[in-house]
């Protein structure tokens, strides 16, 4: 995996080194640039100096400066790690009586005992939370995909542990003495603990090297340093000191320590020898290189897995899923109410379409009934005209055709019938009579034969519609008897009469 | 539970939510109304469709035509008599039994009884002198027809006999029972004339009996008037009740 590593350690500067993790880790460049004066932001600068690389997106581990990072040993009861990460923030509050929140990581150290009770030492880093989140927020504005926040200490607990390898004995105290520009930085740990830290200036001649004056006023703070230690931290013996650092003056501080003081003085190559790194592209400035970012090398090994020391707030890659959840939630709502608003609309449009239409018939039905009112009206008025016709003319007809009925009859009446009884009544087309009378004749065959004929000539009639003469009924003449006989029955050369009733119906001429 | 998953589930259920309510809310009502607006249009078409096709059917008027509709409603509102009260209707009896009298003494009949059986008037009336035997025999058929007549009516009606009827056009009528006795050519010449001299007076029905000298007449009549005491409908309604009557 490729990454870049940040060394943020001194504040004036940002080391950026390219690296490759794996079996043998490589360093594949390596950049320094010095923050100037007014600059208060140092990330645009990481910015460029990662985009002339390309390496932008590279994962990132920010080693923060160690005026960012405090570091702090607690003395806490056996208690497991889970506790230890809840009381941590509050008791490094009190230690510190820091007002902001503080997001701290930690390693155990050894157990002591302390009047009479076994103790658990915890080694810690921590730093404000609100700086922390700030810094990652900027970097991630910028396009850097920060992954790793691991304080110098982890740095300086990885070199004392390949030292230990090295000696292969158990260590007691180291200085690590890290020589700048123009500060020097001492670190004291008590085996893997730390102890002491304590950063001062010096000044050094044109040519970059301190003078005698200096390199005196150096010891004598590295001696008033390690008395302040052995005062606060009875017992430890500090013996070794690890030097290195970008400056060409560290030779000739190492060389004037070595004879001054009873430490033994390793160098960035000793403190790391027999350790498998591939510095090959830096050829003959590998030296340098190591000696410059010797801390910041020893977090390759880190970047595998998770650090105990890692201050990446575990928060904070959810916070940001969680940023983006919403986000997608909130685009969700969006479409969906987007495409609701859009279905909406349509729908209104093709409802407001039918509307529109059904406003265009309706103005025709408008129209079309006020043009049929207009037609009722005129048909009202013709129905009236043809009733009033009717009305007018049908007492005329019923009249005439009565009266005409009648004259005929008469002509058609032959001596022998009698006719009793005319009713003639009127219907819609026409008119209904009904005739009744009798025939006396000598035989009930000749009463048949006259009925018939008359019969036939009232059916000739041009007007007739309709005629029926179901009810004939021929009886004797001998009615004194109180006998009467069908037409077959009657005997025959008998005086009889006819009687009938016809009824049937007019049409209008 | 994890404080994103929660987040999760809570933006789903209200994306959810959020498609419900819009069916719930404007999907379905809009689906209602869609229907309504969609059978409303259905109708409508119909409708068009419908007085479309009314009004090809239809054949508009003229002027002449226009002029005889006016002419009939005219005629409807002045050939008739007009009565305003009992006295108009005792006039309106008198004058028409007087115009009945007249006419059969034109045509040379006899005898003429003129029989009403009316809430406001009882007219029993010879409207001709008398000629003995004649005269009987027209009196017994009166009285027998009239009896008969009666019956009927009783058991049509339930016992109201011969009562005013409405006729067309919101007219009024009055029931009017003619019996007289005479020659068959003159009594037939009385009858076809009657219509023709006074519009207001309907022959219903005509009765020929046989008599001992002449035949017998029965005449069912009905006198159409106005009668103010009514309200009396427009000429186009009155069409309408002709339709009915029809």
């Amino acid at each position: 995996m490729k990454a870049v590593i940040v060394d943020m350690g001194n504040p004036r500067w940002i080391r950026a080194l390219g690296v490759s993790t794996g079996k043998t880790p490589r360093l594949n460049w390596y950049e320094a640039m010095m923050i100037d004066e007014g600059e208060k932001d140092p990330w645009p600068i990481l910015q460029k100096m990662l985009a002339k690389k390309s390496a932008l997106d590279w994962p990132l581990c920010w080693m923060p400066s160690r005026e960012q990072v405090g570091s702090a040993v607690l003395t806490l009861p056996p208690i497991p790690r889970r506790e230890i990460s809840k009381v941590l923030p509050r008791e490094l509050g009190q230690l510190t009586e820091a007002s902001q929140e503080l997001a701290a990581a930690f390693v155990l150290g050894d157990r002591v005992e302390e009047k009479g009770a076994v103790k658990q030492e915890v080694i810690s880093a921590y730093m404000p939370r609100a700086q922390l989140y700030g810094s990652l927020d900027q970097m991630r504005s910028i396009g850097l995909t920060p992954r790793w926040v691991i304080p110098e200490m982890a740095g300086h607990l990885q070199l004392l542990e390949k030292l230990k390898k090295n000696i292969k004995e158990k260590l007691s105290g180291t200085v690590l003495f890290e020589v700048g520009a123009m500060k020097i930085a001492m670190t004291i740990y008590r085996g893997m603990a730390w102890g002491l830290e304590r950063v001062f200036t010096y000044r050094h001649e044109e040519e970059g090297l301190p003078g005698e004056d200096e390199l005196s006023r150096i010891s004598v703070e590295l001696n008033r340093t390690l008395q302040f230690f052995k005062q606060r931290f009875r017992g430890v013996n500090v013996d070794r000191l690890i030097i290195y650092g970008q400056s060409e003056a560290q030779h000739q501080i190492a060389e004037h320590i070595r004879t001054s003081h009873a430490l033994h003085v390793i160098s960035a190559e000793q403190a790391v020898v027999g350790e498998r790194m591939d510095m090959g592209a830096f050829g003959g400035d590998a030296h340098e290189c190591l000696s410059s970012a010797l801390i910041a090398l020893q977090l390759i090994p880190l970047l595998g897995g998770k650090s105990e020391l890692d201050l990446f707030p575990p928060g904070y890659l959810e916070r940001d899923r969680l940023r983006s959840r919403i986000l997608g939630l909130g685009i969700s709502y969006g479409l969906i109410a987007a495409l609701l608003s859009v279905a909406s609309f349509y729908l209104r449009g093709v409802r407001g379409e039918y509307r529109s239409q059904i406003a265009t018939l309706v103005h025709t039905v408008s129209l079309q009934e006020t043009q049929n009112e207009h037609l009722q009206q005129t048909r009202k008025r013709r129905t009236f005209y043809y009733q009033w016709e009717h009305f007018t003319l049908w007492p005329r007809r019923y009249s005439a055709i009565s009266a005409d009925f009648v004259r005929q009859l008469t002509l058609m009446v032959t001596p022998e019938i009698v006719l009793s009884e005319l009713s003639v009544e009127p219907k819609t087309h026409g008119a209904a009579f009904l005739l009744k009378g009798h025939i006396s004749v000598a035989d009930s065959i000749a009463a048949q034969s006259i009925f018939i004929r008359f019969f036939d000539q009232i059916k000739a009639l041009p007007n007739i519609l309709s005629l029926d003469s179901s009810n004939v009924k021929v009886n004797s003449a001998r009615e004194s008897t109180g006998r009467s006989y069908t037409a077959e029955a009657l005997p025959k050369q008998s005086a009889v009469e006819l009687y009938f009733s016809i009824n049937g119906e007019m049409e209008w001429p | 539970m994890n404080r994103h998953r929660l987040i999760k589930i809570l933006g789903l259920v209200g994306l959810f939510l959020l498609v419900l309510l819009w069916f719930l809310f404007f999907f379905f009502p809009h689906t209602v109304e869609m229907s309504r607006v969609k059978r409303q249009l259905k109708d409508l078409g119909d409708q068009v469709q419908s007085n479309m096709n009314a009004g090809d059917l239809f054949e508009y008027s003229d002027q002449q035509e226009l002029n005889r509709f006016a002419e009939a409603e005219s005629e409807l509102r002045t050939s008739l008599p007009r009565i305003d009260g009992p006295d108009g209707f005792l006039r309106l009896i008198t004058s028409v039994s007087v115009f009945l009298k007249e006419s059969a003494a034109a045509e040379g009949l006899s005898n003429l009884i003129v029989s009403s059986n009316s809430q406001d008037l009882e007219i029993n009336a010879q409207t001709l002198p008398q000629t003995g035997q004649s005269l009987e025999e027209l009196l017994l058929f009166t009285s027998t027809r009239l009896r008969e007549i009666q019956v009927e009516e009783e058991r049509l009606r339930g016992g109201a006999a011969l009562l005013d009827e409405q006729g067309p056009f919101g007219l009024s009528s009055h029931a009017l029972i003619m019996t007289f006795a005479g020659d068959l050519q003159p009594s037939l010449s009385f009858l076809h004339r009657l219509p023709v001299l006074d519009r207001s007076l309907r022959l219903e029905k005509m009765v020929i009996s046989e008599g001992k000298s002449r035949p017998l007449f029965l005449v069912h009549a009905r006198l159409y008037y106005w009668d103010a005491r009514r309200k009396q409908p427009p000429a186009s309604d009155s069409a309408e009740e002709g339709d009915a009557e029809e």
